[in-house]
């Protein structure tokens, strides 16, 4: 079999997603069977051909992210996204539910060259085949992910709550212990990371499909939450990712009365 | 004829058992735990977490394979006893015992003695009582004054207390319910349109399913290797209250809606599985009620579709969410 063509590549992020690969011993070996094209952090990048699979990690926020993901997503059979801000917008999409001049003045106080545009997640503007979120992402789960890749079978995302996989820890349940958890609201496949070391989750691989956020909100409100500390929680490394979710069931609207 | 033990002797008791078995007791955690020191064994209270797992771990190896030769692997075989467990548990682990016939199980079940507990202090949630369960155990312990008295349920059982005196009376206690499901003839009523309050209600988070101690269906998945050579196939929980437990290849999922799902724990537990085996699947533990986050009480909803006397039902609601 021909080793299949990959490249990494990040638009602005934090590199984080890529030493999660990097680190890894079992990416190492698996990376025998690839051809790895480009890899920022290890290679430089001089290749112009084709690309059976690129990973791409980082959140739109420059009109040079985009040129480059265009020019990436012309040469790239498979896109996958890896990481909450490429599949979700991550930490820097707060700057969307902010006042933009306010944050611009904060930040970089001193200069007015610097040209950021509304951070998004790539499906915003250029074709996702997979994405693979969470911050940082799963090393387990790219490693399945590039096993598919390389005996041909189908990757299944994830699709269960991180409930699931909390639970069948036997760990307690923080929402009976007053805390914000977004477990029931969340796609799970973290194994459940954050409850399992006693802190909420805070939503990091995005909304369950399944998510009865009407009924979430409502056990929220009986245990008396605000609509920001939902909000807030939500939106924390998930970026825009719970925004459809929200959108279709009106939560901004839900919380306020 | 019952044995009796004085209650100062049960840590010493233990520790003896503890050379030739291993030991699983609830401890403070609301978890049953291997213990090396009995007194870290915490019996008053029933635990959050059954005691399933020392019978189907979580992601337990069913078969390795290397290259492309298959190795069947074992089951750890080890003696053990599990101390404290209720009646409600100790029906449980009969209720498995119907459904779950495959060798690691059967190894793991017969290298298992159920040394039970009698329950002293049920919570609101509990309503075993309801259940028509049995007397089922190698060993019960029922604690009166100073003492246990302990009957003897098996062979097994009896050689544990060989050498403990016999007991001058005999204590059989019964076990207070606060709470009450009279009537639990629901077939006619799968239709009523009460399962949707419910339904609403209802997160789909599965911890129902995962914390009730006879909910024993699972999945099966494989791991490769890095190299891609060798691998393991395992055994995992699954939950029917996940659309993914329905879904098919091709992606249809059979119970699309929540409601669909919520309605087949209740129906699986109180109609379907009597159906075939003449007993109730719920051994009325409470789990589901305690772990359930927006507090969901379908026995409630049973009691309101059967008629139970509208105070009656109201009143196992407030009682339910007291706790
Ligand atoms: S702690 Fe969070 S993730 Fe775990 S069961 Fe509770 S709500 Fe779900
Ligand atoms: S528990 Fe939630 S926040 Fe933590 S890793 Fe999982 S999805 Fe992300
Ligand atoms: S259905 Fe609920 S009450 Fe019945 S055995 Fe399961 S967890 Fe216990
Ligand atoms: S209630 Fe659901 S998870 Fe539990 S045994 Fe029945 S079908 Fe399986
Ligand atoms: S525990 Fe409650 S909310 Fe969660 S799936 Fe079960 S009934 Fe629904």
């Amino acid at each position: 079999m021909k080793k299949p063509v990959v490249g990494v590549f990040g638009v602005s992020g934090c590199a984080g997603c890529m030493l999660t690969m990097l680190y890894e011993d079992a990416f190492k070996q698996l990376s025998n069977f690839l051809d790895l094209r480009s890899f920022p952090l290890i290679k430089e990048d001089k290749y112009t051909g084709d690309f059976d699979y690129v990973f791409i990690e980082g959140t739109v926020c420059s009109d040079e992210d985009i040129m480059k993901l265009n020019e990436i997503r012309k040469r790239t059979k498979k896109v996958v996204a890896i990481g909450s801000c490429a599949a979700l917008g991550g930490v820097p999409s707060a700057k969307n539910f902010l006042d933009q001049e306010k944050v611009m003045k904060l930040v970089y106080p001193k200069t007015n060259q610097l040209k950021s545009t509304l951070p998004q997640p790539i499906s915003m503007h250029i074709k996702v085949d997979y994405s693979l979120p969470q911050c940082p992402p799963d090393k387990k789960e790219i490693l399945e992910f590039i096993q598919c890749i390389l005996t041909g079978r189908e990757f299944k995302p994830y699709e269960n709550p991180v409930c699931f996989e909390c639970r069948k820890k036997g760990n307690k349940c923080l929402l009976d212990e007053g805390k914000l958890c977004l477990g029931p609201i969340t796609n799970g496949g973290c194994n459940a990371l954050c409850p399992s070391n006693k802190t909420t989750c805070y939503g990091c691989r995005g909304p369950l499909k399944e998510a009865n956020l009407k009924a979430f909100i409502n056990l929220l409100k009986e245990k008396g939450f605000t609509k920001k500390e939902l909000h807030d929680k939500m939106r924390t490394f998930a970026g825009l990712g719970f925004g459809e979710l929200e959108e279709e069931n009106k939560t901004s609207r839900w919380l306020e009365n | 004829m019952q044995k009796v033990l004085k209650k100062k002797e049960l840590n010493n008791f233990i520790k003896e058992l503890m050379s030739n078995y291993e030991i699983i007791a609830p401890v403070k955690n609301g978890k049953f735990e291997i213990i090396k020191d009995p007194s870290n064994m915490e019996l008053g209270k029933i635990t959050i977490v059954p005691a399933k797992e020392f019978f189907l771990p979580e992601g337990e190896t069913l078969i390795e394979f290397k290259g492309k030769k298959v190795i069947k692997t074992h089951p750890e075989n080890k003696k053990r006893i599990i101390f404290g467990m209720r009646k409600c548990d100790l029906n449980a682990v009969k209720i498995m015992d119907s459904i779950i016939k495959d060798e690691n199980y059967l190894s793991r079940r017969k290298n298992t003695i159920l040394m039970g507990i009698f329950c002293e202090h049920p919570d609101e949630y509990c309503f075993c009582n309801s259940m028509e369960l049995e007397d089922y155990y190698d060993l019960l312990f029922y604690p009166e004054d100073d003492k246990y008295y302990i009957s003897v349920g098996s062979e097994k059982g009896k050689k544990l207390v060989a050498k403990l005196p016999e007991a001058k009376k005999e204590i059989i206690r019964i076990i207070k319910n606060f709470k009450r499901v009279p009537d639990k003839s629901i077939e006619k009523h799968y239709r009523n349109k009460i399962w949707e309050s419910d339904a609403n209600r209802c997160l789909s988070c599965a911890a129902c399913t995962i914390n009730c101690p006879t909910c024993t269906c699972f999945e099966i998945y494989d791991e490769l290797s890095p190299d891609l050579k060798n691998g393991t196939r395992k055994r995992g929980a699954a939950s029917c209250q996940l659309k993914s437990f329905s879904t098919v290849a091709g992606g249809k999922a059979f119970r699309n809606s929540r409601l669909a799902r919520f309605k087949q724990f209740v129906y699986h537990k109180i109609v379907y599985y009597k159906k075939r085996n003449g007993r109730y699947m719920c051994v009325g533990c409470g789990r589901c009620l305690r772990a359930c986050p927006p507090k969901i009480d379908w026995t409630d909803t049973i009691n309101i579709l059967t008629g139970m006397k509208n105070h009656d039902a109201k009143r196992n609601r407030v009682s339910a969410k007291k706790v």
